[in-house]
């Protein structure tokens, strides 16, 4: 991943509790339904909805007290509750404490969804949320505390805000592994002294594992986790299930658990060249997004991605709020003026994987990334810059190559349902095909074919 | 840099549908992203992108074929020139009748195609032969089979092949003695019609007798030969830039070499009266232009990372055998096609290894 400009500074800027916090009930894939009414005066930790999935019901805390609005779309459909909180920053504990040596299994599940915290784990076996059901218990329970992606919140630095209680979140991990589970922790160097300290004060807790990994996008992304996990451990069997969680995850687990306190807020990375002064922000769930922007701050000038560089999608600051799982908002400049000459130039500010440009000789980051599609389109000349630089081993150019001419059959066989969706070919192809949107067109026109011909075999 | 862009912004209109010049719509967008870049965003992720574009992928080619430009210049004069302006206007006709036709916008890769082309020939070709040659490598070599990108066979050597097999007497007389010190051929005056200091004594020719020219010539480039070959210093350091900077796979231009020494070598130990030294073999001909420049086409070689070091085996050892077991001195470009031919074969090979793979993975 070439370097940008705008790394986020280690520093984390408290933003103030607003008036008014906007909770969509569409979350994570999951439609909640309210449980309070509207006008209902409520307080912090109260369920403001719920979802009913196998196992259990999940809930959506409210992040502060205050008076709940239902707010319906034109259908009369519920969209998201308003919490008009008078300013109220009041942080109390919703249940009681679990000591991590005799809680039970079940209770501790029911503590992590009730606090909302349940759907920050990922599954290998569901692709998402895990299922609540007290079947599935993993097999190893992966903690990423690298982040890679420009830019979102960097594993240190919640490690250096919340140490106590990512300490305390791990304590319970026996009570949801399945026996003899393991707990694998994901950082930078094996000699990392957070290794150290955590293998002290964890000794008789857990089993815990730590594997350095290189600082490559996109090693967070779960899939590419857990499967250089099995790679790594022979002995984890197919039908092993495997969770990933990444830090301010955990941070969330131990204060739900250890100290009885939901899900309220997230630590965000505000970054990117379109942000004069990147840095974290910490903030309460469901603050609008307007109320994180820099001064001075325009959307005709820049794109705010929620997310990353690479998987972020635009937000609408007026309209947008923080969400459950928000960890960075790009700030991205638009595609301004047209560069005269543009092929031509030394490159002393843009950085790419082909080390065509005089920033590799300086060592600077791109900052002149923008809205740009920064070429014209092409058809793929096969100069293979996407085979190297994808994550799970992938030809992307033959896939295109099949695509191109509508053999779907082929493009599965060579791995097209094996894309983690990273977004790295499409961003290094200097054809400006546009690959990450073509093979999931063709992964969902491949899984409407399966159903059809599985309908029809049914009949 | 504001003027230009008024002009483009007076021209465009003229282009628009329904006015007469709307057909040459590709010209003119051409031309304007040459200039400026392109007036395209981002619409779905990721939103930012990488700069390497298909323009600076083609400019490092042409700015690593710049030394061997010069030393064309140098050693065979100005007439270099001529050939290369030719090349252009003939063969960049034949591309933008058929981005017309096609309504596509004009491709970049004909900008390495018509460069590479003259220095491929003998210096002293009519100038009429160059445009023959280039249109048919042009137009049966790449926008037959639909253009860039798609084309099966590298179409600066189907303009070579062509010519080499359809006009073999004009080919051979038509090289050029090179230029000596201070100042090669500088200072001749350029002849459109063929050269005065004609020769068919090339190294290639004179080493099927047993001739060796001496190395520093062969390394230098004050030898007989096609215009951008002769000089080895010229190519490999275009090359390494080339692979430095990541354009050209070095796999290739490895299994190029490798294969050229290896068998080179070991038939000169096998057969020294009829198989030349390694060295010279190297230096003499269109070897190394062929290895860094031809072979690591990504279009027309193998897509797959392992199957290009095969390619490069396969070429190397192909042109040993036309140059020593063969009427022709020089085997580059037939080697070159044939490893064209080969590469499906050798990416299907790649490909069933990986669907075998990515079964057991799921």
């Amino acid at each position: 991943m070439p370097k940008i400009a705008g790394r986020p500074a280690s520093t984390v800027r408290e933003i103030p509790a607003p008036n008014t916090l906007f909770i969509p009930v569409e979350q994570g894939g999951l439609s909640y339904d309210p449980i309070v009414k509207h006008g209902q005066k409520i307080s912090f930790g109260d369920v403001l909805a719920e979802v009913s999935v196998a196992g259990g019901k999940l809930s959506l805390p409210a992040p502060a007290g205050g008076k709940v609005r239902i707010h319906k779309n034109d259908e009369g459909k519920v969209q998201q509750l308003i919490v008009e909180t008078g300013g109220s920053e009041a942080v109390t504990r919703m249940f009681d404490q679990l000591k991590p040596e005799v809680a039970s299994a079940i209770k501790v599940r029911e503590a992590l969804a009730k606090g909302g915290v349940w759907p920050l784990f990922w599954s290998s076996r569901t692709g998402g949320i895990p299922t609540l059901a007290e079947g599935e218990r993993p097999r190893a329970l992966v903690v990423n505390t690298v982040l890679t992606e420009p830019f979102r919140t960097r594993g240190k630095v919640i490690l250096q805000r919340s140490w106590d209680r990512i300490v305390e979140g791990m304590k319970y991990f026996p009570r949801l592994l399945a026996d003899y589970g393991t707990t694998e922790i994901i950082l930078t160097h094996k000699r990392d002294p957070v290794a150290q300290r955590l293998y002290q004060e964890l000794a008789g807790y857990a089993w815990l594992h730590f594997h350095p990994i290189p600082l490559r996008y996109p090693v967070e992304n779960p899939v590419v986790l857990t499967r250089a996990l099995r790679r790594h451990y022979t002995s984890i069997k197919k039908s092993d299930v495997i969770w990933v969680i990444d830090v301010q995850g955990l941070e969330a687990v131990g204060a739900c658990l250890g100290e009885g306190i939901p899900l309220y807020q997230r630590v965000m990375a505000l970054g990117g060249p379109g942000h004069p002064d990147p840095t974290h922000v910490v903030a309460r769930i469901g603050t609008p997004v307007k109320r994180l922007l820099p001064k001075n701050f325009s959307t005709d000038d820049v794109l705010v991605l929620r997310g990353g560089l690479l998987k972020g999608e635009p937000v609408n600051p007026e309209v947008d709020a923080v969400v459950y799982d928000d960890n960075g908002f790009f700030f991205l400049p638009k595609m301004k003026k047209r560069e005269f000459l543009s092929f031509m130039g030394p490159g002393f500010q843009k950085t790419s994987v082909l080390p065509c440009f005089m920033s590799r000789v300086t060592g600077a980051a791109d900052s002149t990334i923008s809205t740009s599609l920064r070429g014209e389109i092409r058809p793929c000349i096969a100069c293979g810059l996407c085979e190297k630089v994808c994550p799970v081993e992938l030809m992307p150019q033959i896939i295109h190559r099949y695509l191109y001419r509508e053999a779907y059959d082929e493009a599965e066989a060579v791995g097209m349902d094996l894309c983690v969706d990273c977004g790295l070919c499409t961003f290094v192809c200097p054809s400006k095909i546009e690959l990450q949107r073509q093979f999931t067109e063709a992964v969902e026109q491949l899984r409407l074919e399966h159903e059809e011909a599985a309908a029809s075999e049914s009949l | 840099m504001k003027i230009i862009a008024k002009i483009f912004e007076k021209l465009g209109p003229q282009f628009d549908k329904g006015k007469i010049l709307s057909p040459f719509r590709p010209v003119y967008q051409a031309l304007e992203n040459f200039f400026f870049q392109a007036d395209l965003k981002t619409d779905n992720a990721p939103y930012g992108r990488d700069p390497i574009e298909i323009k600076r992928f083609m400019s490092t080619v042409i700015i690593a074929l710049v030394p061997s430009f010069i030393a064309a210049l140098y050693f065979f004069g100005w007439r270099v020139l001529l050939l290369v302006i030719v090349s252009y206007v003939a063969g960049g006709a034949v591309e933008v009748l058929f981005a017309i036709l096609r309504k596509e916008e004009i491709n970049e890769g004909f900008l390495v195609t018509g460069f590479i082309f003259p220095l491929i020939l003998p210096p002293g070709v009519p100038l009429w032969l160059v445009a023959v040659g280039i249109i048919f490598g042009v137009l049966v070599g790449k926008e037959v089979f639909g253009g860039t990108g798609r084309n099966v066979f590298n179409a600066a050597l189907v303009g070579r092949g062509f010519l080499a097999l359809g006009y073999p007497a004009i080919m051979t007389r038509s090289w050029m003695a090179p230029g000596n010190y201070p100042l090669g051929n500088l200072a001749t005056p350029v002849s459109i019609s063929t050269p005065d200091a004609l020769t068919s004594a090339t190294p290639l020719v004179l080493g099927k007798g047993g001739e060796l020219a001496p190395i520093q010539d062969l390394l230098i480039g004050r030898i007989p030969g096609s215009a951008g070959e002769t000089s080895a210093l010229a190519i490999i350091l275009g090359g390494v830039f080339l692979i430095l900077v990541g354009v050209a796979n070095w796999r290739t231009v490895f299994g190029v070499l490798v294969s050229f020494i290896g068998l080179g070598a070991f038939l000169r130990f096998l057969y020294p009266a009829s198989v030349n030294p390694v060295w010279f073999n190297l230096f003499s001909g269109g070897i190394l232009f062929g290895a860094f420049f031809m072979a690591t086409d990504p279009v027309t070689g193998p897509i797959t990372r392992s199957g290009k070091l095969v390619y490069g085996l396969l070429i190397g050892s192909v042109t040993i055998l036309i140059r020593f077991y063969s009427g022709f001195v020089e085997g580059v470009t037939f080697a070159i096609l044939l490893g064209n031919i080969f590469a499906p074969l050798f990416d299907e090979v790649v490909i069933r290894n990986r669907i075998r793979r990515y079964a057991r993975e799921r």
